[in-house]
């Protein structure tokens, strides 16, 4: 497809899910009642649902949805492996971890971010000092530390659900899956995803050359380990910043590169931008989606991210010469 | 500043070495512009682990490596990358763009980074290409060519790059012959015309004597051979380099040497 064309649509899709987002839900809102609320001064039912309910959440699964999406385009060039996630390198299972401990001690919903905010600083910390060890850039013993370690962290969650006390699991459970009904604030998250889309931007030719591999990277007069190391640490915000808003949401940050570099676009000076506004597009009708299909009930919505991109990947792969 | 030094690449008292082995102690060796030099050796003679150390991308070379007076290893790796390019032996990862994007990547040395490809790396890019016999190639896939036209991509990439020191590992791998003749007088031009200097890995007994304005014969015993191409590639040098009994032949054009068997 052509470049100018693929973003047109991207860009449409993700200003199109916004809106259904915006109006979508409980009580149907149209476009007109939606504005028209804004710029009247009386007391609007339709301006404290759209803008003071629902934009927030919004705003939380578009950010969310790109910050995971670059997350898994930078991790995939940083480890060298087309099955890196934003998830492989321990990041969320340390919020996890940090979470559940907190739940366990009967902690309150700040306390418990809080310690998920923790756990997950710990797990990149450790991921960093273990895999960055000596000075040769080995992306493999990047990749089987944090892999190593999200394994432990994992352990340690399942043992935690195993021991604690039945009315505390479904909480738990809740959390482990990822869902955006807790998103309160996204403008953390848009700082960072502002952050990482300036990074993705200004690098872009140096990812492209990285993904050639170091050796090749570093003949074209890249500079190989402060490359790395920035991109492993601007992908750890954007895990943390997208983990702290909707906990761990798979799929995304997976397949959203992949199927972008299935239509070609493969420099990351159009694949970063288009990442963003495929994972924040995809993850905003996801999340619309969960909690308007079975309302009152709301599904996680980790679970329709798999429901919508399973059969939309396999199409594109079978397409695929 | 620069223009006061000759312009050169060399190293001096160079030890080249591999984890518990030393392959070659106390090399010293100067690439000046117009020669071309070829680089023998068996297999693990230490040929590609001079290039890398030649190029600036050894990690710690034993011994120093200067460009135009000046110790490598204090210049930025892209003001070095515009000085010096390397035709790596062998690509550790896969390319999922086309031809073009991939050629333009070797333009990433003289390209600013936020405001994408200029359209001179463009044009250099598809001169290479040309120059390669890939023009038709440019929007296909990289991954969809053949062995050889890969390797013909890649030298492609170098070309754009367009570096006065051009450092070849293998360069003929994978092409058909009339392409090595090809890739060949290529670099001499560049070399004869353009003011570039070449040093090239090649596993040739026929080539060198052709193309090559200087041979270094990396040994066994560790002491290497360098000089001009005249006096290093005679037949008593070769049989002690391979170990293999040779026949020198007379082409007309000079002689070249070919495998007792």
């Amino acid at each position: 497809m052509r470049r100018p064309a693929l973003f047109t649509i991207l860009a449409a899709s993700a200003a199109a899910s916004i809106a259904a987002g915006l109006l979508c839900g409980s009580v149907t809102i149209t476009l007109p009642e939606a504005f028209g609320s804004l710029f009247s001064s009386e007391p609007a039912l339709a301006r404290d649902i759209v803008w003071g309910v629902r934009a927030p959440r919004v705003m939380a699964a578009f950010a969310c949805g790109a910050l995971l999406a670059c997350a898994g385009a930078l991790l995939q060039v940083l480890l060298r492996n087309a099955l890196a996630d934003p998830y492989i390198l321990g990041v969320s299972s340390g919020a996890s971890l940090g979470a559940l401990v907190a739940l366990t001690l009967g902690a309150g919903a700040f306390a418990t971010n809080a310690a998920a905010l923790a756990g997950a600083l710990a797990a990149i910390v450790l991921v960093f000092g273990l895999g960055f060890r000596s000075a040769d850039a080995n992306a493999y013993r990047l990749l089987l530390t944090g892999v190593v370690l999200a394994t432990g962290f994992a352990a340690l969650v399942s043992l935690i659900l195993v021991t604690a006390p039945q009315a505390q699991v479904k909480g738990m459970l809740y959390w482990l899956m990822g869902d955006l009904s807790d998103a309160e604030s996204p403008a953390a998250a848009w700082i960072v995803l502002i952050f990482v889309a300036a990074f993705g931007m200004g690098y872009a030719t140096r990812l492209d050359l990285l993904a050639l591999g170091e050796m090749k990277a570093r003949t074209l007069g890249v500079e190989v380990m402060p490359l790395r190391i920035g991109v492993f640490l601007v992908a750890a915000a954007a895990t943390v910043a997208a983990v702290m808003l909707g906990g761990a949401i798979g799929f995304i940050g997976l397949m959203v590169p992949h199927a972008l570099r299935l239509v070609g676009v493969v420099e990351h000076r159009a694949l970063i931008p288009c990442a963003m506004l495929l994972g924040g597009a995809f993850l905003t009708i996801a999340d619309t989606a969960s909690r308007t299909l079975w309302a009152p009930q709301q599904l996680p919505v980790g679970v329709l991210t798999a429901l919508i991109g399973v059969p939309a990947m396999l199409v594109l792969l079978k397409r695929r010469p | 500043m620069k223009s006061s030094a000759p312009s050169l690449l060399a190293c001096r008292q160079l030890t080249l070495s591999v984890p518990e082995r030393v392959l070659c102690r106390g090399l010293s060796l100067a690439i000046a512009p117009g020669e071309i030099w070829a680089v023998l050796g068996r297999n693990g003679s230490g040929k590609t682990t001079l290039l890398h150390a030649l190029a600036g991308i050894a990690p710690r070379p034993d011994g120093a490596i200067v460009l135009d007076g000046q110790a490598l290893a204090a210049q930025a790796a892209r003001d070095r990358a515009r000085e010096i390019g390397l035709l790596l032996q062998h690509e550790e990862a896969e390319f999922w763009g086309t031809v073009l994007d991939f050629v333009l990547l070797g333009r990433y040395p003289h390209a600013s980074s936020w405001a994408g490809w200029r359209s001179d790396d463009e044009a250099a890019a598809e001169r290479a290409l040309a120059e390669m016999n890939l023009a038709a190639f440019a929007r296909r896939r990289l991954a969809s060519l053949s062995g050889g036209e890969r390797q013909r991509a890649r030298i492609a990439q170098v070309l754009a790059q367009a570096p006065r020191f051009f450092l070849l590992d293998e360069p003929l791998q994978h092409l058909d012959l009339v392409h090595q003749i090809r890739t060949l007088a290529l670099f001499r031009d560049l070399a004869r015309t353009g003011g570039r200097a070449v040093a090239m890995v090649l596993h040739d007994a026929l080539w060198p004597a052709r193309y090559c304005t200087h041979a270094l014969l990396l040994r066994d015993d560790g002491e290497p051979l360098a000089g001009p191409a005249r006096a290093v590639l005679t037949r008593p040098n070769l049989e002690r380099l391979y170990g293999c009994g040779l026949t020198e032949v007379d082409a007309g054009e000079g002689s070249y040497f070919v495998p007792r068997v």
